[in-house]
């Protein structure tokens, strides 16, 4: 009885580290796909935008009258 | 056909045959027959029920966080712990609360107005506690269990007389098991026991040959209720969380104590062996296709799945989406929190006990008990993993998906392809 539950415990650890590889292939695939994103240029340029806008909406910027743009 | 349905159906646990998993399998089973879209959260699964919730089709979660953006047209909820999770992860989802009992603390109402729609409840004795707790009368529906007719059937006709018993129970005390026993032997009858309390669980698709086999059976509820369909007669002798049982079940008392869910407790008996002898000599086997036709109109899948849907549809429809106090955000919020931690300090606290074992290699350990607890701490170890995957996963696509819908990298996309063009 204890043999059997043995076994079918391994076993059922076995689909798990199977489950396991394929969550990490996924992830990766995901992570690939994020990282060819972030590398590319239209990301860095999007992220620049980003912050130039971040930076023209700051109040204290705005307040600074003798900044020359 | 009306519009199919996305509902999120929920149990506290999902790992054996007992009461409120096997009305989970039933409810799924047939919401996915009438052609609904279904998904089933539980925190404890076991691998045999989930695979079954899988072959009807119906996705399994463990984690209501890594679902939360999807859509859902109504809850059914089962058990007050995952009404609390719903409301939490879910704040603007219809729910309807199915409410099994009253003795066990999971089937207690929650303790704060979650805004559920309608609490239903499987007899009308639980509709009156539930009533009594302060739930107003036109939140309470009674719909009862459903038994899937197409597991449970008549196989072969039941004996004259009472040659073959099953004891059919997953909590029976050793007094109780007692005198079952020494019924059955004084009566020189043949037996087989089953359920968790004897170490003989059954698959659902087996209890039918089991039950067909037998002409009477001593156990309880939904087990009564399976073996009515079967045209077989129970007696309600099983552990019910009191001393009280109810005997022989025939179509005198069937209505009285249907509205007790079948438990034992309708006719406050404290049963002998000398009752349950008196009770046996009662025993007519015409009873048995009497019975299954009341039950039959009374628990039969497929017309209960109509009237639940209907009543999904009523909550749907009258749907008001209402804010959660302050005070009852910060309980929800604090409750959640406690489930989890709990959870995880219980799982935990037995890796760190038996670290000891984990570190080997399992063909090193030399009985099976430290091998069966290896493994264990193995799969443990392993879930632990697969979740926090699956949990960095769905962060990964939340990311990647607001990328993705954003109007930048649409233009981007755009201006890649006009690049491929001209060159």
């Amino acid at each position: 009885m204890k043999k059997k539950m043995t076994d079918y415990l391994v076993s059922r650890n076995k689909q798990l580290e199977e489950k396991l590889v394929d969550l990490e292939n996924k992830k990766k695939e995901l992570e690939d796909q994020y990282v060819t994103i972030h590398e590319s240029k239209a990301y860095k340029f999007w992220r620049k935008i980003q912050s130039c806008k971040k930076t023209l909406k700051n109040p204290h910027f705005l307040n600074h009258k003798d900044v020359n743009f | 056909m009306k519009k199919p349905l996305r509902i999120l159906v929920t149990n506290h646990h999902l790992y054996q045959y007992t009461g409120t998993e096997v009305s989970s399998l039933i409810l799924c089973k047939y919401l996915r027959k009438e052609g609904h879209e279904v998904v089933f959260y539980s925190k404890y699964l076991g691998n045999k029920l989930v695979k079954t919730m899988e072959d009807y089709k119906v996705k399994v979660v463990d984690n209501l966080n890594l679902i939360r953006n999807q859509k859902f047209d109504i809850a059914h909820v089962q058990h007050n712990i995952c009404a609390y999770e719903v409301r939490y992860y879910f704040p603007d989802l219809p729910m309807v609360l199915w409410v099994h009992g009253y003795v066990p603390f999971l089937e207690q109402v929650p303790a704060i107005d979650l805004n559920i729609s309608y609490i239903l409840t499987i007899n009308k004795t639980v509709r009156d506690h539930v009533f009594k707790l302060g739930v107003p009368k036109h939140k309470i529906i009674v719909f009862r269990n459903l038994v899937d007719s197409e597991a449970f059937y008549v196989k072969k006709p039941i004996s004259k007389t009472i040659k073959n018993v099953l004891v059919l129970s997953n909590k029976l005390s050793v007094e109780k098991q007692t005198v079952i026993e020494s019924v059955i032997n004084q009566l020189g009858l043949k037996s087989v026991h089953i359920g968790s309390v004897y170490n003989n669980m059954v698959d659902n698709n087996k209890l039918v040959d089991y039950i067909n086999n037998a002409d009477l059976v001593f156990t309880i509820s939904l087990g009564a209720i399976e073996s009515m369909f079967c045209g077989r007669i129970p007696i309600l002798f099983d552990e019910n969380s009191t001393q009280f049982t109810d005997g022989l079940v025939d179509t005198g008392n069937f209505d009285f104590l249907k509205e007790n869910g079948f438990s034992g407790r309708s006719l406050k008996r404290i049963m002998t062996e000398n009752d349950i002898l008196d009770d046996l000599q009662k025993y007519n086997y015409k009873q048995g296709e009497l019975l299954r036709k009341k039950a039959l109109k009374n628990y039969e899948a497929n017309q209960q799945i109509k009237k639940i849907v209907d009543i999904y549809n009523q909550a749907i429809k009258n749907f008001k989406k209402k804010q959660l106090s302050k005070k009852n955000n910060e309980i929800l919020y604090h409750l959640i929190r406690s489930v989890e931690e709990a959870r995880f300090y219980s799982i935990d606290v037995l890796r760190a006990q038996t670290s000891t074992i984990q570190g080997l290699d399992i063909n090193s350990l030399e009985s099976d008990d430290q091998k069966i607890m290896h493994e264990c701490f193995h799969y443990v170890e392993l879930s632990n993993r697969v979740n926090s995957l699956n949990e960095k996963i769905f962060q990964l696509k939340l990311d990647l998906n607001k990328i993705k819908n954003s109007r930048y990298y649409l233009l981007w996309q755009k201006f890649n392809k006009l690049k491929k063009i001209i060159k």
